[in-house]
């Protein structure tokens, strides 16, 4: 190594140099993932305009442009991905376009953007509203007008429908649920009729009663909800869309900055503030933010004064010495104890040994019934295993398609979901009441594991019970996870064999489809 | 001064990014590394996870590095500089040994997250539970395990015991490397006291 060289090594001048340029890295991915977080994140709530191509062979697509790539197979080649909506009419969310198949682009002002309580947006022109199968307005211009003077109304109706559903048919469901449970207590004490059973029984027809009520309530608060707007879609399709399910209008492309940025506002606003809508796909975070809020809550009341008061006592009183220092090496491995064994922890000792113990002491009505294992027979399913130990058992018989039967109601919180949008179908069913009073059942809460992860066969009968209870579920087909054939039920093996070679069920209404970004194949090519 | 040069540097690797590819690896690296190296390539990798965790460490390393080189007296400093050492020197010989029972206990504490880190490693890997030596395929880690199969776990099954024995494991992993830590600090430090 020369004078020179060396001189410079030796002034670490390298080093130096290294390590801020270890910094500037570390700062730059900081921003680049800051940044990354915030384009992709905020750039949702814009208000994107609506694009109209029209392809070389004449068809019309419009939407809004979701992102450009390089076509692998032909160099030099771009194709556009467009979000056209309208889930109900295409069956897809989006489509692929070529850019060597487009003819033209224009951006109509008349194309409106709907946000509507089901099938994601709508993308058309107004063709009319309709008040009752009467026309009262028509065209782009003043069937925009007509809908934005009717909007409000038709949301203070969807506010009114959703109170009575949370609010009055809630507190039945609570009260019914109250009484299943008082039964079942005498039940367990032996007492299976009397006056104890009769006055309840007696509430419960009460109860019924009110039910009703409401149910008449809502069907008039329905009922007076007749408008309805005629959206023409690109290919001549039309959606005749009841104004109730219509959350906000847009027409984007006639829509200023100002405007737009006021739009965005709102849309971050309804994001933090809104319940989400539509299995999570869409509306707001709000139910998130307050689990936040309140886990921090909780835990800083319960545990904070802990966590200082030891430490104080620690610094300030305790006798210095390897009992003491044993212990803050002990609370330092505690701290750098990975935060999924305490998730463990929590799950086995406070919710299966503490909670589980509670109910069992205290609320013993609302567990499951502990023979439960041992009644398959009851729920369609003779059981010729070992009545011990049979849990996991069961997991298994149900991955193999020992399902009870089709009247399995897929998955838990779709059902959920499902039976608020349906409280107030379907009759109420007393008759059920009679027809499976010895049916061995879940309690709503599940108890202990049981019913917890014991999704389908739980839900099978828990669906059984509510019918008992409160008739707010209509039967009715349904296919949950379209897209997602292994979260599809599986058949009973009677079934298979019909054009069902795996067992699954592929009988999907296309117009329940709800696969998303399923790349239709440019026409032209 | 720097910032330029490290931000030209991430520029130039991105332009020749595709330059590269096209003409040494074929145009596409995946059927290259199939190709050459008979390597699978898994879009959710070991090397992303590895990025990635390096995102949620190195704020902790550092954090805890810095406090412990602040914290060497002034006056080591000075009596270095005014024995005529220059600043580097003075780095390397007196400020980084002082403050090695700090730094290397940043790295342990580094490295328990990295042990112990659940999203990372469900949300970037595969979870693919294969032993692969391979950097471009997935993999499953016993945080993640945990993660993936516990809420499916019925209370007191055999799933749900192997899995508490799972969570013991990483624990006592996790409080081998936290304990030794601890005692390596310790002893640095009683052996860099007196400078």
């Amino acid at each position: 190594m020369s004078g020179p060289a060396r001189q410079l090594w030796r002034s670490g001048e390298p080093f130096i140099w290294l390590t801020g340029g270890a910094l500037v890295l570390t700062l730059l991915l900081v921003l680049g993932l800051i940044g990354l977080i915030l384009s992709s994140g905020l750039g949702f709530f814009w208000t994107q305009d609506v694009v109209r191509l029209t392809l070389t062979d004449g068809t019309v697509v419009s939407g809004q442009l979701v992102e450009r790539e390089a076509i692998p197979a032909k160099a030099g080649q771009y194709r556009i991905k467009l979000k056209v909506a309208n889930r109900d009419l295409y069956g897809a969310d989006f489509q692929w376009v070529d850019e060597a198949a487009i003819s033209g682009r224009s951006y109509p002002p008349d194309i409106v953007v709907m946000e509507r309580t089901e099938w994601g947006l709508l993308i058309g022109t107004i063709k009319e509203v309709r008040e009752a199968g009467r026309v009262v307005a028509v065209g782009p211009q003043q069937g925009l007008a007509e809908l934005e003077r009717r909007l409000p109304d038709a949301a203070r109706a969807r506010r009114e429908i959703k109170k009575i559903e949370k609010g009055e048919v809630g507190a039945i469901n609570h009260a019914q649920e109250k009484i299943r449970l008082g039964l079942r207590r005498l039940a367990l004490q032996g007492v299976t009729s009397g006056p104890a059973v009769e006055s309840l029984q007696r509430e419960t027809a009460a109860l019924q009663a009110r039910y009703q009520e409401q149910e008449a309530r809502l069907a008039g608060l329905r009922g007076r909800q007749t408008a309805s707007v005629v959206i023409s879609a690109d290919g001549g399709k039309e959606k005749d869309l009841p104004l109730i399910q219509v959350l906000h209008v847009d027409a984007p492309n006639a829509m200023g900055l100002p405007a737009k940025g006021v739009r965005y506002l709102a849309r971050v606003w309804e994001f933090v503030s809104d319940d989400p809508r539509e299995s999570n796909t869409e509306g707001g975070v709000f139910p998130a933010i307050f689990g936040t809020v309140m886990l921090v809550l909780i835990m800083s009341v319960m545990v904070t004064p802990l966590g200082v008061l030891a430490a104080f006592y620690l610094r300030e009183y305790a006798r210095q010495g390897t009992f003491v220092s044993s212990v803050r090496i002990a609370v330092n491995n505690l701290a750098g104890v990975p935060s999924i064994v305490f998730g463990v922890f929590g799950v086995g000792f406070f919710i299966y040994f503490v909670g589980g113990t509670i109910d069992r002491l205290f609320f013993s009505e609302a567990l499951a019934e502990p023979d439960l294992r041992d009644r398959w027979d009851l729920v369609g399913l003779a059981h010729p295993g070992p009545p011990h130990g049979a849990r996991r058992d069961r997991r298994d018989r149900r991955r193999t398609g020992g399902d009870p039967a089709g009247h399995a109601r897929g998955l838990p919180g779709a059902g959920r979901d499902q039976a608020r949008d349906d409280a107030a179908g379907g009759p109420a069913r007393r008759d059920a009441l009679d027809s499976d009073g010895a049916h061995p059942r879940h309690g709503p809460r599940g108890g202990r594991g049981g019913a917890a992860h014991d999704h389908r066969g739980g839900e099978a009968r828990a669906g059984a019970a509510d019918r008992r209870l409160l008739a707010v579920r209509p039967p009715r087909p349904e296919v949950h996870a379209s897209g997602l054939p292994h979260l599809r039920r599986r058949l009973p093996v009677a079934e298979r064999g019909r054009g069902a070679p795996d067992g699954l069920r592929h009988d999907v209404a296309p117009a329940r489809d709800r696969r998303a970004a399923e790349p239709l194949r440019d026409p032209a090519a | 001064m720097v910032v330029p040069v490290v931000v030209g540097g991430m520029w130039v690797a991105l332009a020749l990014g595709g330059l590269v590819e096209r003409t040494l690896l074929a145009g596409n690296y995946r059927g290259w590394l199939l190709a050459v190296l008979g390597l699978t390539y898994d879009q959710r990798n070991s090397l992303v996870v590895g990025i990635a965790m390096g995102f949620a460490v190195i704020p902790i390393i550092f954090t805890i590095a810095e406090d412990s080189l602040a914290n060497v007296p002034q006056h080591l400093r000075a009596g270095s500089l005014a024995l005529g050492a220059n600043r580097w020197q003075t780095a390397i010989r007196i400020v980084l040994p002082t403050a090695s029972p700090g730094i290397f206990s940043a790295i342990m504490i580094g490295f328990g997250r990295a042990v112990g880190e659940t999203m990372i490693v469900l949300m970037a890997t595969g979870n693919t539970p294969v032993m692969d030596w391979s950097i471009f395929n997935g993999f499953r880690a016993l945080s993640a395990n945990i993660a993936v199969e516990l809420p499916e776990a019925p209370d007191g099954g055999t799933l749900f015991r192997v899995l508490f024995l799972a969570a013991f494991l990483l624990f006592c992993l996790t409080f081998a490397v936290n304990t030794v830590a601890e005692l390596v600090r310790l002893k640095l430090r009683r052996k860099y006291r007196y400078l």
